[in-house]
């Protein structure tokens, strides 16, 4: 029998490309998001099933329409997420409502949904945290606050349910072309990757490369593994000022 | 304007730190969110969770913003958890909200006008020796966005717990 999961924000950038990336490997994928018609589309496009909902509504549980349409779940793939280009002086109440709304609140929310499914098939949550979470970005102020939040969501968990057989790992993705740099209305333009800083590795990360972390943590490789927050930022926190060297 | 202003949660450590002098010239902020234990944050539901979160690190993102929007250089002291740096997964759901009153002291301290530390102390540390560390985490110019913790070495490695059980 395929493995199973779940990808919320599974409609555009790394959610999509995690999407692909794990039907690719033989897995049946729900995709979740806010628009039917995209989580539609990948859902065809990868032989997956759609979940519809805003993972900040309390009354949308996008962790039970996925087990019930998949007959459990392997791996629950907390990806959706919302960015604010702002500053702390900038940082509206509203603002930081969202935020916390989506990137903390939601995550907990569908992570102790996810539990005791993942306890019956010995499965893993992984949660798309941000480079922002482990070495801050004032210019996101609030969205770094509740990454390193889910960093440390994520170790507690870990340790909390590891005994239950349930792993909890986390992605910290640097600038990820398509990603959230891209992806959300206002920012850059899709494929536009002109100015962005340079990694110590040269190139911008694609979202196939987080992606494929995403794979290998998901899968039995990472048996072992539980408690880690992976940065996939081709070098971008190596250093404090590697990625200050030259443009992309 | 020389004066320090002490927010959060109420308790020995905030009066302490009242009835400390300001430690320099500048305006002071100190936030202490020391709220009481919660419990494993998996066993949490989430609107507890989002009550914890409203009743410390909230009410810190404001106050820090507004002391950035004053105009008025502030020097800034955060009191929380220690379970900030390393988490405790039975103490998860402090762990989890000390977490980001960490990096918000990490943020503020790259802020114009803003220098700010985290002081983050075990449940037994005694107010006064809180007091000495937020007083000092104040007054040293350099230092910003660091965090001192006040936790008798419990985790300065995995041998600390071990020993202590052990002996």
């Amino acid at each position: 029998m395929s493995a199973r999961a779940l990808v919320t924000g599974g409609t555009s950038g790394i959610g999509a490309a995690i999407c692909r990336r794990l039907a690719a490997d033989g897995w049946r994928v729900a995709v979740a998001g806010r628009s039917a018609e995209r989580a539609g589309l990948i859902a065809d496009e990868i032989g997956g099933v759609a979940v519809v909902g805003d993972v900040a509504d309390p009354g949308h549980d996008p962790v039970a329409l996925a087990a019930e349409a998949l007959g459990g779940l392997d791996c629950t793939v907390l990806n959706a997420g919302v960015i604010a280009d702002r500053n702390l002086p900038g940082t509206a109440d509203d603002d930081w409502a969202l935020l916390l709304a989506v990137n903390v609140l939601a995550v907990h929310r569908q992570a102790r949904a996810a539990r005791a499914h993942l306890a019956a098939s010995g499965g893993s949550i992984l949660m798309t945290a941000s480079d922002a979470g482990v070495w801050g970005e004032p210019a996101i102020a609030g969205y770094s606050i509740t990454k390193r939040m889910v960093l440390q969501l994520m170790r507690c968990l870990a340790a909390e349910w590891g005994p239950d057989g349930v792993r909890v790992n986390a992605l910290c993705p640097g600038d990820t072309e398509p990603g959230m740099v891209t992806t959300t209305a206002g920012r850059r333009n899709p494929g536009a990757t002109d100015g962005w800083l340079a990694p110590p590795l040269g190139a911008i990360v694609q979202a196939t490369d987080v992606a494929g972390a995403a794979a290998f943590l998901a899968g039995p490789d990472a048996a072992r593994i539980t408690g880690v927050g992976l940065l996939v930022d081709a070098g971008m926190r190596a250093s404090a000022t590697g990625w200050k060297d030259g443009a992309a | 304007m020389r004066g320090r202003q002490v927010i959060g949660t109420d308790g020995p450590v905030a009066r302490a730190l009242r009835e400390q002098p300001p430690a320099g010239e500048r305006v002071e902020l100190v936030v202490v969110a020391l709220p009481a234990p919660a419990g494993p944050v998996g066993a949490l539901p989430s609107g507890d969770l989002a009550a914890l979160v409203d009743a410390t690190l909230t009410p810190a993102i404001a106050a820090l913003r507004a002391a950035a929007g004053d105009g008025e250089p502030t020097r800034v002291a955060i009191v929380c958890p220690a379970s900030a740096v390393l988490p405790d997964h039975r103490d998860g759901a402090r762990s989890v909200v000390a977490a980001g009153l960490a990096m918000l002291a990490e943020v503020a301290a790259a802020t114009p006008g803003l220098a700010a530390n985290v002081v983050a102390v075990a449940d037994d540390v005694p107010p006064h020796e809180v007091a000495e560390a937020v007083g000092f985490a104040l007054a040293q110019p350099s230092l910003n966005g660091a965090t001192i913790r006040l936790d008798g070495g419990r985790d300065a490695a995995l041998a600390a717990e071990t020993r202590a059980e052990g002996d």
